[in-house]
């Protein structure tokens, strides 16, 4: 139990104790110390702490090369389970991201297949080999869909068993990519539209963080099954209302082949649509855009206006959610000087 | 037995804000607002299905903050405080609107629910909240669960065990102390889940967690019955997965019924509308515009002409929802009752907040779909997870995976570039508090020491709460998020440092008792 004193502290004296006790955060974290933490089944973050004296040896051990040779995170997979498929992916399973700072973060965009990873810090040599300052805890990144592995068999009646014909088919549109939404403090979205402006917002932590709209199947919303007969096997069925939705749409691209689409007929990519009604087919697509490619070592690069990170090798790579409307790709490059700047679109 | 079963799980959770160094404190409104607008009415909707011999079960998460708030006598007095004022602002605003028998009538509304509240918090409860939920499990319509110790994203915690195991097992003895039994369930703050956390809700004595439906649905095995059935862990945990239709029918700005013309606008509010001057006696500190609860509008539509609110139209909205609501239930029930060798289970998890205080009409929903439930048909009964359970036994084995309910369905919200310094704060602390908990020299109980070691552990677990780097990713009160941050770390070091040297100001250590009085049976050792 807390100490029981004779009476409360007075009011004053905790704002005092408060102000006084304050000043000891930050507490200094020296390290060498490296973390690892998966944010979603495409992005890891690191952060580390290194002592200045250790790195400043290292640099003074390597002579004149020490003064430039560039901090890196080295990334490997660890999956002892899941072989690379090739040698792209094999290059992806092993990668280097320069990095900066004694304590600093980064945030690692995964491109291979596997999930479990490790991370060392250290100091690149001129030869690529490295001088280790931390090596991280292994992270494992979530999967990206369901399992390959299908339960066991399940005893139904005959009766449940002819009912599967009838059952929607296995999706994964729920659980793919949650719907990105906007985000509105704690309010939940249906009154976001009617917002105050900023000012007017309350700070109120009510409620959880905007909520996932997972992509909206049909109406009826569809469970996800993964309907099995008595055998165990898992039958694909046909003639749901999600697959009806989609074959119609199907049709309706195929036709705008050959013919041009009314414009009414044509549906944004975009959860906007959902709920409103009137149309025939509602469709919910999650879709983003995945960027990757290489430029000179060195040079700098902009995408939609921000900085991309490029790799000590000049790959690059990111993602992005699809945009509702035409895209214009404005593309910046700048060279190590920044004196040199190159537009594409 | 019916054809379905539907789990509707209410999370009632507020940071643990107290401030006794002030003489009124801004964020302490928010505890207060949620008596008045969430608890209490949702309360009352409970005794009131009990006193109509309605049957019915209804799982509800109190987090360990925010039983800590509700049984403390210093918020207590100030809720009453707070509560005074503004049925003050009630009889006031009744002047005001005299000459306007449309708002005239709002205004009396309002003031008589004050009136009632306070009715029910002080004659009818004794202020004592608590004692009224656990009444109500007693009675058997209730399943009480609780949330891990001050509601930590454990899947950025990971990375120090001994703290997920403390944040687990100190919740566990939050409610234990409350409701004088072990929890049956958790939620995982944020439904924050990754794979080895059941370990530490097993250790806690939990038998099951809520998981986001993606959780379920990327089970390490796919699920047979997607996430209208619970998996269970190789531990023996199961985890429920979220049903996102039913989430969707509340919370979705475009198809959420809360976005119904008919219902009252939460955010035309006489806090903001009406001269500051007007509204100065009845706010918290006098200087900030708050909420007053006093909003004489409706919904309306999208632009900034709303009419007058009207409460008997927007009850039979919700008598309206409330059979929509249902109707779906019935319709999934059916639906796949057929391809499953049990019935189908609809677990609809809601922040509890939601239901009065974002949409006003919330609990009334609940009352009238509860009712229309019981008595108006047979395909879908309501069960706690632990009902589920008993009657199903063998859910399918499967470990979820990695998710939470947040932005995204993963860490994004609480780990990105506007709040991921803190991770390393958090980790340092954590590690030192492992370290000065597994020391050998146990001090005695009740010493200088003993105590510094049991409010450095109070310091710690403050600072590893969710809702700092929420706050700060909303960017709704930024400031106060880090200002928490911060002084809970410094406290924590403050105190690790006198520990380590030997030497501890009681006075000093006695008003950090005093301000963050969270878990006053805490023992230390629960980090070693």
């Amino acid at each position: 139990m807390p100490h029981a004193a004779e009476g409360p502290p007075a009011p004053e004296f905790l704002q005092q104790v408060a102000d006084e006790v304050r000043a000891w955060f930050p507490r200094q974290i020296e390290g060498p110390e490296l973390v690892l933490i998966d944010v979603d089944p495409r992005v890891l973050h690191a952060f580390w702490s290194l002592p200045l004296a250790l790195v400043q040896d290292t640099r003074a051990m390597l002579g004149a090369a020490g003064a430039t040779a560039p901090l890196v995170l080295h990334l490997e997979a660890t999956d002892v389970d899941t072989a690379p498929v090739d040698e792209a992916e094999a290059e992806c399973r092993a990668f280097d991201v320069a990095v900066s700072g004694l304590q600093s973060r980064s945030y690692i965009d995964i491109e291979a297949g596997a999930r479990r990873w490790q991370a060392t810090l250290g100091i690149k040599r001129g030869d690529g080999t490295l001088i280790a300052f931390a090596r991280s805890n292994v992270a494992t990144l979530p999967p990206v869909g369901p399992s390959p592995l299908q339960a066991a068999a399940v005893a139904v009646s005959p009766e449940q068993a002819a009912a599967v014909a009838t059952a929607p088919p296995e999706t994964t549109l729920p659980v793919s990519r949650p719907a990105a939404t906007a985000s509105a403090a704690a309010a939940p979205a249906a009154q976001v539209e009617t917002a105050e402006p900023e000012p007017f917002s309350t700070p109120t932590p009510f409620s959880a963080p905007e909520q996932i709209s997972p992509p909206e199947p049909v109406s009826p919303p569809e469970p996800v099954l993964a309907p099995e007969t008595a055998s165990g096997a898992t039958e694909t069925v046909t003639g749901t209302a999600t697959e009806i939705a989609i074959e119609a749409a199907t049709e309706t691209a195929d036709e705008g082949a050959a013919q041009p689409f009314a414009l009414e007929e044509i549906l944004p990519l975009s959860s906007f649509v959902l709920g409103r009604g009137g149309n025939d087919v509602e469709l919910e697509v999650t879709a983003e855009l995945y960027i990757h490619g290489r430029i000179q070592p060195g040079r700098t690069l902009q995408l939609f206006g921000k900085d991309i990170r490029v790799r000590p090798d000049g790959t690059f790579a990111l993602r992005r959610i699809l945009p509702n409307d035409p895209t214009v790709l404005t593309a910046l490059f700048a060279s190590e000087e920044a004196s040199d700047l190159e537009g594409h679109s | 037995m019916a054809t379905g079963s539907i789990a509707l799980v209410l999370h009632a959770h507020l940071p643990f804000v107290r401030h006794p160094e002030y003489p009124s404190f801004f964020e302490e409104s928010w505890l207060f607002e949620a008596i008045t607008d969430t608890y209490i009415p949702l309360l009352r909707v409970f005794e009131g299905l009990v006193a109509d011999g309605v049957k019915f079960r209804v799982t509800v998460s109190l987090s360990p903050p925010l039983l800590a708030m509700l049984a403390d006598p210093f918020l207590q007095e100030r809720y009453l405080a707070h509560l005074g004022k503004l049925s003050r602002l009630g009889d006031k605003e009744i002047l005001r609107n005299h000459g306007t028998p449309k708002l005239t009538e709002v205004a009396r509304f309002y003031r008589r629910l004050l009136y009632e509240t306070e009715d029910w918090y002080v004659g009818r409860y004794g202020r004592d909240l608590i004692a009224a939920f656990a009444r109500l499990q007693d009675l058997g319509v209730l399943e009480l669960i609780t949330a891990n110790a001050t509601h930590g994203f454990l899947p950025i915690l990971k990375t120090q065990p001994n703290a997920v195991r403390a944040q687990l097992k100190v919740g566990a003895e939050a409610y234990a102390s409350a409701f004088g039994r072990p929890p049956p369930g958790f939620w995982l703050a944020e439904c924050g889940y990754y794979p080895g956390v059941e370990e530490a809700v097993a250790e806690a004595g939990g038998r099951y967690f809520f998981s986001d439906t993606h959780a379920i649905l990327n089970a390490s095995v796919r699920p047979r019955h997607g996430y209208l059935a619970p998996i269970q862990c190789e531990n023996g945990v199961c985890a429920f997965g979220r049903d996102p239709a039913s989430s969707r029918q509340v919370w979705s700005a475009e198809a959420g019924y809360p976005g119904d013309p008919w219902y009252r606008d939460f955010f035309r509010d006489i806090g903001f509308d009406l001269d500051f001057e007007y509204i100065r006696p009845f706010i918290l500190d006098g200087q900030t515009r708050v909420f007053t609860g006093f909003k004489y509008h409706r919904i309306t539509g999208a632009s900034d002409q709303k009419e007058i609110y009207e409460p008997a139209l927007a009850d039979a909205r919700a008598d309206a929802h409330a059979a929509d609501f249902l109707r779906r239930q019935i319709e999934t029930a059916e639906r796949f009752r057929p391809v499953m060798d049990r019935p189908p289970l609809v677990v609809a998890l809601y922040d509890a907040e939601l239901f009065g205080h974002w949409w006003f009409e919330g609990p009334r929903f609940l009352d009238l779909f509860i009712r229309k439930l019981v008595y108006d048909q047979t395909v879908v009964d309501l069960v706690t997870p632990s009902d589920y359970l008993a009657r199903h036994p063998d859910p399918q084995r499967a470990t979820p995976s990695a998710s939470s309910w947040g932005d995204r369905g993963y860490s994004t919200f609480w780990l990105n570039r506007g709040n991921d310094w803190i991770y390393r704060h958090l980790h340092d602390a954590a590690a030192r508090m492992q370290a000065l908990a597994g020391r050998a020299d146990t001090p005695v109980p009740g010493s200088l020491p003993h105590r510094a070691l049991n409010q450095a552990a109070r310091a710690l677990l403050l600072a590893q709460s969710s809702d700092w780097p929420f706050i700060m990713k909303t960017g709704t009160a930024v400031d106060y998020a880090y200002g928490r941050i911060r002084d809970h770390l410094a406290r924590f070091h403050w105190l690790a440092d006198g520990i380590e040297a030997g030497s501890i100001d009681p006075a000093k250590l006695a008003a950090l008792e005093a301000m963050d009085t969270i878990f006053p049976e805490i023992d230390y050792r629960v980090f070693a």
